[in-house]
Order: structure tokens, then sequence, then C-alpha cells
């Protein structure tokens, strides 16, 4: 008792999260300019090819967040392809007044496409990159967009992840923008739930092939790792940073659902909750630790989110007010947690601060549900039926940017590197 | 001095008087629509007159003094025209009552199994939105969501049609018919599901309703399994096993709601349990929200509805024994 009452008196006043979240998503005025001049085809017929880079590369940095960047109409009318066409007093003067720019040229090198990429630090007139990627446009202008992240910001950029979901009845990846749609996996006549490990290297799922709902777990590649095979309804799969395996299952026999962890493949299941006819489901493992599990359960009434550690220990309400939760998804930082709320066919998602508890509302368009983080802790992902139909979404932390990533219907996604 | 300042006085008086009546007469402007009320897709035409305008505008945007334009609103709209002339304006309003379209139907319909031998069965599964009418091909019309055994003696195509406000909508299951290879010599009466075992068990084993968000056995509930489960206790239908579906209505969320399914299978796997089924004959699934097809409360022997959606559904696997002909 005396410790408890120690540590909130040496703790600092508790910041408010909005607040706290605002200086996540950086907006014009409040971080660095950064001007994204045209990239220039150098070589004949790459002009469809260039313009696609351009764009990609624009949206990637706007979407990314981490800089004010000016707007075109602003930029000097002299092209810049390469260093020595740079004119620094131009590109720090207003009205750009960019503190960095990026800029650079597509050439054809026997067939294949690459692009010469260059950012520099106007002020300074320091060269900050140099590089070349060889390859398709949308993936080269991803991996430049995620190279100047990284640059301007020391952290990994999102550009080239994936994000797995739900399509009809089986599993697509997509990149994270939306683009390159394709099929990763059809078993049986249902598929749900998908689950990336936190590392991207599996993704597990919940199959009714068997007539079952079982786990089956695959490498990011497609390829079959194991899974589980029981008799009674087993799903919401969630994977640790070791590589173990957690799902809520009625195995129990004594008629509730429960908690498991398991290897890989489903053997050495271990129970770790233990109610009287509960649903204690939608297990999501704290991907920064491996130490905690987010879980839903109605053991007070209504479905709310509850953590636990990994071993079954410590099991307490994170957020507990009433109405009904589900999904929860652990920030890959593992600060936060989002989740489904609401009730009465009305469901938000929301976003809660681990330490403080407090809570923020993202989304109040229509129904909102199954949130997943991008792998920079910055960005979600969600399910909303705005358009009259359930579709995959995408926000910053701070609920603004939000955009449809899908056009033909998109459930349950799940973010990877 | 006096005088002038009067005089100065009474020519500013009349001046302004003159404007008030000439220079900011106030405008007048009069808008109609062709229909007051319309549906999605059709369009309405706005026309309006002005008086003494110097500027029109028709929902913030300028035009004409007077004139007409046809729109195509998606939800109920408001037009308003507002005539000014210096600060004074007049504005006319009207108000266009749009319908949504009625949505497309849809319609899902999947074979159990979709290759059977002759003489099998397969459970037929079909679920539609915004139909008025669901026809199957050899069916005729069926209710909007269902299942329905079927015994084909030849491969067959089940042709499912949607028919709705919103237009209409095909979709189609086949069931691949194959000949029996070995089972000449060995008896029906063991082994590979039988129709007439799967229909029997359809009739004495039946759907059980659950309130919203419970997964505890209404008395009704408790007396159609006491039925089902003295028909399962009788001789040689206890070798049947099968499967019990829990279901939900749509209003929760996916997750949590495979957990409400399973719960609601698992409180009628434990009363039959306690009626004396074996539990090993017995096996639980939860399709969560998947199946659920009701828009409004209505009630449990009405499809679609919530209180429908809410269900467990009873489904035959293997065993028994065919009825003597």
């Amino acid at each position: 008792m005396p410790l408890v009452a120690a540590r909130q008196e040496t703790q600092p006043p508790q910041e408010d999260l909005r607040k706290q979240i605002g200086t996540i998503i950086v907006t014009p005025g409040n971080g660095p300019n950064l001007a994204v001049a045209d990239f220039i085809a150098r070589s004949a017929g790459l002009e469809a090819a260039t313009a696609t880079f351009n764009q990609v590369l624009w949206a990637d940095l706007e979407f990314a967040a981490v800089s004010g960047l000016v707007g075109k109409s602003l930029y000097p009318k002299t092209l810049v392809p390469d260093p020595a066409s740079l004119k620094f007093d131009e590109w720090g003067a207003e009205p750009v007044k960019a503190d960095y720019v990026a800029f650079g040229n597509l050439q054809n090198n026997g067939g294949a496409i690459s692009a010469d990429t260059y950012l520099y630090d106007v002020k300074t007139k320091q060269q900050l990159i140099a590089s070349r990627h060889s390859g398709d446009p949308r993936r080269i202008a991803h991996e430049f967009a995620d190279e100047a992240v990284k640059l301007l910001t020391g952290r990994d950029g999102i550009a080239t992840s994936k994000i797995a979901y739900v399509a009809g009845d089986s599993i697509k990846v997509m990149d994270y923008d939306g683009f390159n749609q394709r099929n990763f996996a059809s078993d049986g006549p249902m598929v749900r739930f998908p689950q990336f490990s936190p590392d991207g290297r599996y993704l597990a799922y919940v199959s009714f092939k068997t007539g079952v709902p079982n786990i089956v777990v695959r490498s990011a590649e497609g390829g079959l790792l194991g899974g589980t095979s029981f008799n009674s309804t087993t799903t919401s799969p969630t994977i640790s940073p070791s590589g173990q395996l957690a799902f809520s299952s009625a195995i129990g026999g004594d008629g509730s659902m429960e908690i498991y962890v398991s290897n890989l493949d489903g053997s050495s299941a271990r129970r770790l909750t233990r109610t009287t006819k509960g649903i204690n489901i939608s297990p999501r493992w704290n991907p920064q630790t491996g130490r905690e599990i987010a879980f839903i359960s109605d053991r007070a009434g209504t479905p709310q989110v509850y953590v636990m550690d990994s071993s079954g220990a410590n099991q307490r309400p994170l957020i507990a007010r009433g109405g009904q939760a589900d999904s929860p998804s652990w920030s890959p930082d593992g600060r936060y947690v989002a989740f489904t709320y609401g009730g009465a066919g009305s469901f938000q998602v929301f976003v809660a601060d681990v330490a403080s508890g407090q809570l923020i509302q993202l989304t109040s368009q229509g129904r909102n549900e199954s949130p997943t983080w991008s792998p920079d802790s910055r960005h979600i992902s969600f399910q909303s039926n705005r358009t009259g139909r359930w579709e995959v979404w995408q926000a910053h932390i701070d609920g603004s940017g939000q955009r449809a990533l899908t056009r033909g219907g998109g459930r349950s996604p799940t973010w990877a590197k | 001095m006096e005088r002038n300042v009067s005089r100065i006085a009474a020519i500013i008086f009349a001046a302004s008087i003159l404007i008030g009546v000439v220079g900011c007469a106030k405008p007048k402007v009069q808008l109609q629509v062709s229909r007051d009320r319309l549906q999605q897709g059709e369009d309405v035409r706005v026309t309006w007159t002005s008086k003494d305008a110097k500027a029109v505008s028709l929902n913030g945007n300028p035009v004409d003094k007077t004139g007409a334009q046809v729109f195509t609103p998606d939800n109920t709209t408001t037009y308003t025209a507002v005539a000014t002339r210096g600060k004074k304006e007049a504005r006319d309003s009207k108000v266009v009552a749009v319908t949504p379209r009625p949505a497309r139907p849809t319609i899902r319909i999947s074979a159990d199994q979709e290759a059977i031998t002759r003489g099998q069965s397969t459970t037929l599964r079909w679920s539609s939105n915004n139909a008025d009418r669901v026809t199957i091909s050899e069916l005729g019309t069926v209710p909007s969501s269902g299942s329905r055994v079927v015994s084909p003696s030849q491969s067959t195509t089940y042709n499912a049609t949607a028919t709705g406000a919103g237009g209409t909508e095909n979709a189609s299951a086949r069931v691949t018919v194959t000949e029996e290879t070995t089972a000449t010599d060995r008896p029906r009466t063991t082994g590979g599901p039988n129709p007439t075992i799967a229909a029997i068990f359809n009739q004495m084993v039946r759907q059980v309703y659950f309130e919203l968000d419970k997964a505890e056995l209404t008395p009704e509930s408790r007396d159609t399994l006491r039925r089902g489960a003295s028909w399962l206790t009788q001789g040689p239908n206890r070798s049947i096993v099968f499967r019990i579906e829990g279901n939900c209505d749509p209003r929760g969320t996916e997750e949590y709601n495979i957990g409400l399914g399973e719960r609601r299978a698992q409180a009628a796997k434990e009363f039959l349990v306690s009626l004396g089924v074996e539990v090993a004959r017995i096996r639980t699934v939860s399709y969560g929200k998947e199946r659920a097809t009701g828009t409004s409360e209505g009630s449990p022997g009405q499809s679609p509805s919530w209180a429908h959606d809410r269900r467990d559904d009873f489904v035959y696997v293997s065993g028994g024994t065919p009825p003597k002909p």
C-alpha cells in the first residue's frame, strides 16, 4: 500500500492522451518541411512509370506524416533530375521554405526500371541520401519513401509493409496502401480472423475446413506450418514474439470458451483462464514484451478488455466501462491497446493508453471494428461498413486521414512488416 | 448658418428615402421543384425566378437571376435560392425527399458435400438478403434462408434465384453424384450417411432459439430438446452422431459472437447429455453471426429475423438404422 502511494506521488502529471497522440502525427507547421520534386524520366517510354512513382512517393510521404509536405505548386520551375541541378537558394527561400528536398530520376537499364533517389538538407546543403532502387515503380517508390522516413526520424517507415485481411471466404494480402491485392489462402468453406506474428513471418487464422473451426498457421509465403485439430470451436489465434500460439477454445468440456497457449502446431495446449460458463476470447499477445496477453472476457457481465501475464497470472480488467468490447490489438511498441467498443449494433474503434487507462475514440461513421496497428505504432487499419458494406480502412492514430483500402469488401485486417 | 444646416439635413433625409425606395428595393425570389418526393437515381428539376435581385445563388452557388437546373440527389435535399441586393436578401426553399433505391438482393447457396455417392445425401444451405422471393430449381419456392437435405439420383446443379425490389440475383451449387463402387456387398445399414435417417433426424431434433446476448436455454427450448433426446436415446438411434451449430444475430461483434454461438451450442449439448445422450455423439460448432440474415427483431418462426438468427441448428453426421420399408 505505501509503495503504491509513493509511486503516485513521484509520477509526473498525467499527459493528456489526445495531446500526446497529437505529437505523433506531424502536420504542416509542426515539423520540418519536406519538398518532394517530381522525378524526371530519363529514358523514353518511362512517362507512365514515372507518373506512378511520383504519385506513390507523394502518397507514402503524406501518409507517413513525419514532416510537413510543401505543396508542389510552390516549387521552382527548374527541374531537378540530379544533384547538379539543385539550387539550394530557390528551395530554401519563400515560398517553398523547405528544410529537406527529395528528387531524382528514373531510367531504363536494359528493360529494368531503376530510380536514382536523393535527399538533401537544404540549409546545410548536405547530401543525406544518394541511392538507387530497381524494380516495379510502385515498389521502388515505397522503398525510397521508407529510406527517407528512416533518415528523417531514425525509425523504420511503413511503405513496404503489408496487410492481410478476409475477403469473402478467403484471405488476401495487399500492400499497406491497398494496392496489389492477392490471394493468400482459401481453406475450406470459410476462413476468419487472420493474425500476423509480430515479426510478420507467420500468419495464423481460423478455418472451418473440417466442419469444426480450428487454427491454421502458415508462413508469410503461404507454406503450411501447423495448427490445431480439436473437436470443439477453436478460434481467435495470436502469435507471441517467440513463436507461441494462443487461442480461445471450448475444448475444456465444461461449456465455456477459455484462453489457451500452445506450441505453434497446437501441441502442449495449456489453459490460462478458468471461468464458469464464460466467454474468454480474442486473445492478443503484447508484441513488444511477449509477457502479457490482452483478451475479452464476459466474467463480470458484458464483454470487456482484460489483461493477464502470459502465464495466466494476474488477470485484471484493462478497461471496464460497461457496453461491449471486442478484438483488442496491442500496438507494436506496447504502449496502446486499440479495440472495438460499443453496443446495441453500434461499434467504434477506440485507443487506450495502457499506462494511464485514458481512451480516445478514433471513428464515428458507420460501424468500425477489428483494429490492427502499423508496424511503427502510428497508424491503424480496421473494418468499416460506412459505405454500406464492410471494407478495410486506414487512419492515423489520432483518427485523421481516414481512407478505404479495399473496394470489393474486406474484414479483419492484420498489419505486418 | 442655422438655415443652411437644416437645408442640408433636409437634402440628406430626402436622399435617404430615395435610396431606400429605389436603390435598395427588397429583392424577391421564388423557387419551384418538379417533384418533392423521388427515389435515388431519379432527377428533379429546380426552377427559380427573381425580381429586383443583384445576385442569386442556389444552395450557395451563384446562378442566373432566373433559371432552371436538374439534380439527381442521393439524399433528402433542401434547395434554397437566395436573392440579394446590397444588404437586403430574400430566400425561398423547397425540400425534396429522397427514398433510398431498394438494395439489390444477394443470395448464397452451398452444399455441405459437393460430391456424394448415389443414395447418400447432403445438406444444401442458402441465405439471401433483400429478397422477397427465393426459388431453387428442383425445390421450388423456399424461405429466404434455410437448409434442406437432398439426395439427388444424378449430378444436379441447384440454381437459386433471389428476387426483390432491387432486382434479381442468382447463385448455384452443384452436387456431383458418383456410382457406389464397393457398396454392393456392404450392408446398407452401416457406414455412410443415410438420407432417410437424416430426414427423420431433422424432423425429430429441432432448432432451439435464444434471447438476446444469452446462452441459457428457455423453457420452450428445453421442451424441444427433451423431445429430441427421447428420440436420440431410442434403440438404433443411439448410434447417431450429430453436430450442434450455434448462431447469433448480426448486432454484436464477429469474434465475440463466435464465443456466444459456441456457448449456445454447449448449452444444448449439456442439456442433451443430462438427458442421457452420450457426449461422444455430439460435436459443437459456432458460426457466430456468419449466417445471420435478420434486419429486425421479428420472431423465431419468421426468417429472416434476429429472433430466428439466435439459434442452434442440429445436423445429422452419421449412424442410425433406416426404418424397414
